[in-house]
């Protein structure tokens, strides 16, 4: 997928400087597009490093130190979508926690995941979960019918070989 | 030195104060091409505050149209760090506060932002857009539920 830019959208937005890192809080129907990648929510609340130049106003952003959306969060991301009242992604430590009644769904493989808290492993594909509940798909009955008539066997059985003289 | 000439010199630096005291600017005429850079304690450029006319509009408040306001580094590297342009702002000299209800562009090299209704607290190191806000971040945001 060609990387892009990830692009904020909504309707307030504030920043702020301190020394290590700047705090951006954006209000109002948010709207992130980035790779692959849509979030809407009512606020979102983006920490990133700075530099070590404290002077700078509006510094130089190494990475997301982390990333908290609130409010009617929807994110879809591939084949994956989650639902929540609260997604805190945490870059640093490769990990999203999602709270507020989650709900993900894997369309890629018909499964779905709810629970008090969700924790994604970003890029290991793998959920954690408090009280997690997975639906997938329906599994074949694997038990025994036991009304099922057989159907009569066509040829004979085959016969025993005779026992081995000694 | 004769008494005179003391008692004149005297005379001439006391008008000189006076009417230093009592010049009033004459505050309907624009600045053209109006520049008003800021320090830091230590003397390095803070701001640069540039515009293409500037209206004396009350104590301490300039109106400029075409801002160009660059935010240096603030220290002996003296760099660009920030661009900030609307076409129009009022500047409140006193506590170096920038506002304007037109658009704005905002220029870093790791983002860009755009909207109106804003406003930069330069000591509070804050920007603040109200409306129709736009900000792409040159970093990337990968794999968040992979």
């Amino acid at each position: 997928v060609e990387p892009a830019n990830t692009v904020i959208e909504s309707e307030q937005f504030d920043w702020r400087s301190a020394d290590t890192e700047t705090t951006s809080v954006f209000t109002g129907r948010v709207v992130v597009t980035a790779t692959n990648l849509r979030l809407s929510c009512d606020r979102l609340e983006i920490i990133a490093l700075r530099k070590a130049d404290p002077t700078a106003t509006i510094g130089k952003i190494e990475g997301f130190k982390s990333m908290v959306a609130t409010g009617n969060v929807r994110i879809i991301q591939g084949d994956r979508e989650a639902a929540c009242g609260r997604a805190e992604v945490l870059p640093g430590d490769n990990k999203i926690i999602l709270t507020g009644q989650p709900v993900v769904v894997d369309r890629s493989v018909n499964w779905t995941w709810t629970g008090d808290e969700l924790e994604m492993l970003r890029g290991e594909r793998q959920i954690r979960g408090k009280n997690a509940r997975f639906t997938g798909p329906p599994i074949k009955d694997l038990g025994v019918d036991l009304d099922k008539k057989l159907a009569p066997a066509n040829e004979p059985a085959p016969a025993t070989p005779p026992p081995a003289q000694p | 030195m004769p008494p005179f000439s003391r008692l004149l010199l005297l005379a001439l630096l006391a008008a000189g104060a006076l009417s230093a005291s009592t010049t009033r600017l004459a505050t309907d005429k624009p600045i053209i091409n109006f520049r008003l850079p800021d320090f830091t304690p230590e003397g390095h450029r803070s701001w640069l505050v540039r515009g293409s006319e500037a209206r004396y509009a009350a104590e301490g408040l300039v109106d400029l149209s075409e801002l160009n306001l660059t935010i240096f580094t603030g220290d002996a590297d003296d760099k660009v760090e920030t661009l900030i342009l609307s076409p129009s702002a009022r500047i409140r000299l006193g506590d170096r506060l920038v506002s304007g209800e037109d658009s704005i562009r905002i220029i870093n090299d790791r983002f860009e932002a755009s909207g109106s209704q804003w406003t930069y607290d330069h000591a509070a190191k804050r920007v603040s857009i109200t409306r129709n806000v736009r900000v792409v971040l040159h970093t990337q945001l990968k794999d968040i539920l992979q």
